[in-house]
């Protein structure tokens, strides 16, 4: 349907699409995770070895890698929970420096030289994906869930008055948050042909949560937008060169202090409603 | 005075009897102008980034001198470049955009091994073919036939020989060996490369199924040449950078050892040369870029460079100078039209003609392996003399 | 011993500003990057001694600090609680690009001042400057200790740390406590980064992460918000690493300290000697 080139530029931007919706869901609840590389680095791993070494068809591979994704979100989800925001800031980034080094130093998926041969992801497959994902968000920001996960954001405490299961609320919006992470991870292996350990970590981590935090974290729409926007910037940039990720640096400075909570924020949010109920 | 003119004279020969050769290549059809496009892919960020920068001189440079003499058969060379900013994720969208929408009839780059895993298999899906530069990970082209090539030798095969022939004149029974296990190609080379050398040269391999190892970035290899020193080999042998191998250098010494030094080819060149200092006075590496060569037709094109540059050529520029060489000189032996109808028939005749392509380049003379695509070059051992590098040849190209 | 006081060094600075503000500075590392170049710099021209260099360095990166508070936290919304944080993230990435721009990538050696002199304590060979590294983070940990628990400026940083209203109730002048907290942690880089590069031997623009990385493992080990833990976290850290490094192999050290890192988070947040960050409203 689209040339070749603008469709890798739509795969890339799809992908990241799926990798900020799974942190949104995470930051939805509140809780702020520096690692989510690590998440999208077993989705990844998980995949590619079904594919390569077991030959697995892409869309189960994609689907075990989510899973993979959601059960290590559960796993360190529970014990990190009665965290405050910034012993889970640092367990999670210990958490993503761990992933990386443990993938290092399996000899199993290739180690430090990283594992390859992996192929098949399509833009129809990236965008089916999406579709599900936003359909699950849209129904869920009109569920009782997505009000329990709201409280429990604004006032933990206040919710648990209430008689909302807290501890349940935050544990799946891990999960589930890492699952989505780990089915773009999947994509992403097998888009970019070959995957190393180094690929996942900080950096990946904190260009994810750029993704979210650009477009806005009120609403899983910033996530969307984030990410098209700063997927779409190495190549309308691409005349900055050398300076590029000087440029990136500036982005965060700059946001932040001009409109840290995004692009899309309560007001752009209720305006955009306004807009729809008119038509 | 005179004798650089003379050296300019000759670089002017010499050129154009390259290109003198290739116009009068013989049949078929002239190229079509105006211009024909070579895709470029480096990055000057990250840390390989000065690598990046002088590779991006190397191609801009032969474009440049090629144009001077009026292109490739009349035809001038236009180098498409793009800078992936030491991230992975660009790199599909970059090698879509030079096939499809810049339409490249072939690319050049990376020259990092991690990047060139995905740019090659991307080109080989596209069928347009990519040589590589600097990229010395072993078995990459493997995977990545017929499209891509790439004109260094992996470290493996450059050192080999080297290494056998210290091993026989130093007199080396007992070795220990030291890597970084951050680093892909150095682990290899810690646990594949370097314990099944010795073991076939009959050393004794004291740290055999275990290297000492470090992570580059390690503050310090304290801890690690001190086990090295208790074991007291004849010779350590290096799997590292060249800055952590610099690092491990300055150690070694600190300690006040003594060992000889030996490195695999991926250590020769300026950085651990500066970086070592003193401490690696002695260091033997094999090598497979000879600036000194004394053939007439390196020393003209190495002089002309120079000139330009102001500094001594270095590696990578080198590589990368002769990969737009390579390029042009297939474009002409595999009798590229140029014609815009024509670029998938122009991209496999390039490709057809790097099979097996000989090149007279800044680097030396060498060929592209019809089969692997890998690159022949002569063999040389590199030794830090008087804080310089000294380069031996120890084996003809081909042998 | 060596490795670890330079973790101390820079748990110290990174602990001195979590406690005091909650702000995670993800530009430390980098601050320590840049200072580190600045020494050797400084070391190139050849004329000044070590001391001066070292005082000259510290200043750097105290100017550092003072830019990271203007840009990160003065400027910035705090409601948001993680614009300052991520901001320091930017500002990091600002000074790795601007320091690969002006130096390179290349590992630049760092010449060793006194490399001549050893001395021999028992059976042990120590290098002089081995002493002077431990020495000057010695010094500089009783410093910022006495500093602390003496002076004005040291009460005014315990003071915000407990409560910003409080403080403000008390009279102190919250905001310029919390500026010279950024600037002190700073200082502590600064020397932190001519430390660094004696014992690394070689400075490349790509240190920070590490570094920051295993100071915050020493910081989390001693216990969050405690100056003293910090110190001794970060020291433990380095033994760690060592010990790893001297019976097991290179690979694992990582993975050590990063489980560290989490089942102390996990199991005994307070850390080794304990002191529970409250969170600001």
């Amino acid at each position: 349907m689209f040339g070749p080139f603008y469709e890798s530029v739509l795969i890339g931007a799809g992908i990241n699409i799926l990798l900020a919706l799974g942190l949104y869901f995470t930051l939805a609840t509140g809780q702020f995770s520096v690692g989510h590389g690590g998440f999208m680095a077993i989705g990844a791993y998980t995949a590619s070895v079904l594919t390569v070494n077991f030959g697995v068809a892409l869309i189960p591979a994609v689907l075990a890698g989510a899973i993979a994704g959601f059960a290590t979100g559960i796993v360190i989800g529970l014990p990190v929970l009665r965290f405050s925001h910034l012993y889970l800031a640092m367990a999670t980034l210990g958490f993503g420096e761990m992933v990386r080094s443990g993938l290092s130093t399996t000899d199993y998926v290739g180690g430090v030289a990283g594992m390859h041969g992996m192929t098949g992801t399509t833009l129809s497959l990236v965008m089916s994906c999406i579709l599900l994902a936003v359909v699950f968000f849209w129904l869920h920001a009109r569920s009782r869930w997505g009000l329990a996960c709201d409280a429990v954001r604004q006032d933990e405490a206040a919710a648990a008055a209430m008689g909302i299961n807290v501890r349940m609320v935050k544990v799946m919006a891990f999960g589930l948050g890492a699952g989505i992470t780990g089915a773009g991870g999947a994509l992403y292996a097998h888009h970019f042909f070959f995957i190393e350990p180094a690929t996942f970590g900080f950096a990946m981590s904190i260009s994810i949560i750029l993704f979210v935090i650009f477009g806005g974290i009120q609403s899983f729409w910033g996530a969307i937008l984030g990410a098209v926007v700063l997927s779409l910037l190495p190549q309308l940039f691409s005349f900055l060169e050398g300076w590029y990720t000087f440029v990136y640096g500036l982005i965060f400075v700059v946001l932040m202090i001009w409109r840290p909570q995004g692009i899309i924020d309560r007001r752009a949010l209720v305006w955009l409603d306004g807009l729809a109920r008119r038509r | 005075m005179k004798r650089r003119n003379g050296l300019l004279n000759l670089a002017a020969t010499a050129a154009a009897s390259v290109l003198f050769v290739l116009a009068a290549a013989p049949t078929r059809a002239d190229m079509q102008g105006p211009e024909i496009k070579i895709g470029v892919i480096y990055t000057v960020e990250g840390a390989w980034g000065s690598y990046g920068a002088k590779s991006f001189r190397g191609v801009r440079y032969a474009a440049d001198d090629l144009n001077a003499k009026g292109g490739i058969e009349g035809v001038k060379i236009k180098l498409v470049e793009y800078d992936n900013h030491n991230s992975p994720t660009d790199l599909p969208n970059i090698v879509q955009r030079l096939a499809t929408i810049d339409k490249v009839v072939a690319i050049i780059g990376p020259n990092t091994s991690g990047e060139a895993e995905i740019v090659f298999p991307f080109c080989n899906k596209l069928e347009i073919p990519v040589l590589g530069t600097s990229v010395a990970k072993g078995g990459i082209l493997d995977h990545n036939r017929p499209w891509a090539f790439r004109n260094v030798m992996p470290d493996d095969k450059n050192t080999a020989p080297v290494i056998a022939e210290i091993v026989k004149q130093k007199n080396i029974k007992k070795v220990a060996v030291i890597m970084d296990v951050k680093d892909a190609i150095s682990k290899y080379m810690g646990t594949v490369f370097w314990p099944g050398l010795f073991d076939k040269l009959g050393v004794d391999n004291l740290t055999k199924n275990d290297a000492v190892s470090f992570q580059s970035g390690d503050p310090s290899v304290t801890a690690q040449v001190t086990k090295i020193k208790a074991m007291n080999p004849d010779a350590i042998a290096l799997a590292a950078s060249p800055g952590d191998a610099a690092k491990v250098a300055i150690e070694v010494r600190r300690q006040g050892m003594n060992q000889q030094l030996l490195g695999a080819g991926g250590l020769f060149g300026d950085e651990f040369l500066k970086t070592g200092g003193t401490a690696v006075e002695g260091a033997i590496t094999a090598a497979q870029f000879w600036r000194d060569n004394p053939d007439p037709k390196v020393r003209a094109l190495v002089a002309s460079f120079e000139k330009r540059s102001g500094t001594p050529i270095v590696l990578h520029e080198a590589y990368a100078y002769d990969a737009v060489l390579t390029i042009a000189a297939a474009a002409v032996k595999g009798g590229v039209t140029n014609k815009p109808d024509d670029l998938a028939k122009d991209r496999e005749r390039v490709r057809n003609a790097l099979d097996g392509i000989q090149i007279d380049g800044i680097s030396g003379h060498h060929s592209l392996d019809a089969k692997t695509g890998e690159v022949d070059r002569p063999t040389m051992k590199a030794t830090i003399t008087d804080g310089k590098w000294v380069l031996v040849a120890v084996h003809a190209s081909g042998s | 011993m060596l490795v670890g006081s330079t973790y101390a060094l820079v748990a110290l600075g990174f602990t001195l500003v979590l406690g005091t503000l909650d702000l995670l500075n993800f530009a430390h590392g980098e601050t320590i990057m840049v200072s580190a170049y600045a020494g050797l710099l400084m070391t190139m021209i050849g004329f000044l001694p070590f001391p001066a260099i070292l005082l000259l360095t510290m200043l750097v990166g105290a100017s550092l600090g003072g830019i990271v508070y203007v840009i990160s936290f003065r400027w910035v919304d705090k409601t948001v609680w993680t614009a300052p944080a991520l901001s320091t993230v930017g500002v990091g990435l600002l000074l790795q690009t601007a320091a690969t721009r002006i130096w390179g990538t290349d590992q630049q050696p760092v010449p060793d001042p006194l490399s001549a002199i050893r001395m021999q304590l028992g059976p042990l060979t120590i290098s002089a400057s081995a002493v002077l590294i431990i020495l000057t983070t010695l010094v500089l940990m009783a410093g910022l200790h006495l500093v602390l628990k003496r002076t004005r400026l040291g009460g005014a940083i315990r003071a915000v740390a407990e409560s910003f209203t409080t403080a403000a109730l008390l009279g102190i002048p919250v905001e310029r406590t919390i500026a010279l907290t950024i600037v002190v942690s700073g200082l502590l880089a600064g020397a932190a980064g001519v430390l660094t590069s004696l014992v690394y031997h070689t400075v490349t623009p790509f240190i920070g992460l590490n570094l920051l990385l295993k100071g915050m493992t020493g910081m989390v080990l001693g216990g969050l918000g405690n100056v003293y833990g910090a110190m001794i976290g970060g020291l433990f850290v380095g033994i760690l690493e060592t010990l790893t490094v001297s019976y097991g192999s290179s690979s694992y050290q990582d993975i050590v300290v990063f489980a560290t890192l989490i089942l102390v988070l996990m199991f005994r947040p307070a850390g080794l000697l304990g002191t529970q960050i409250r969170e600001r409203a």
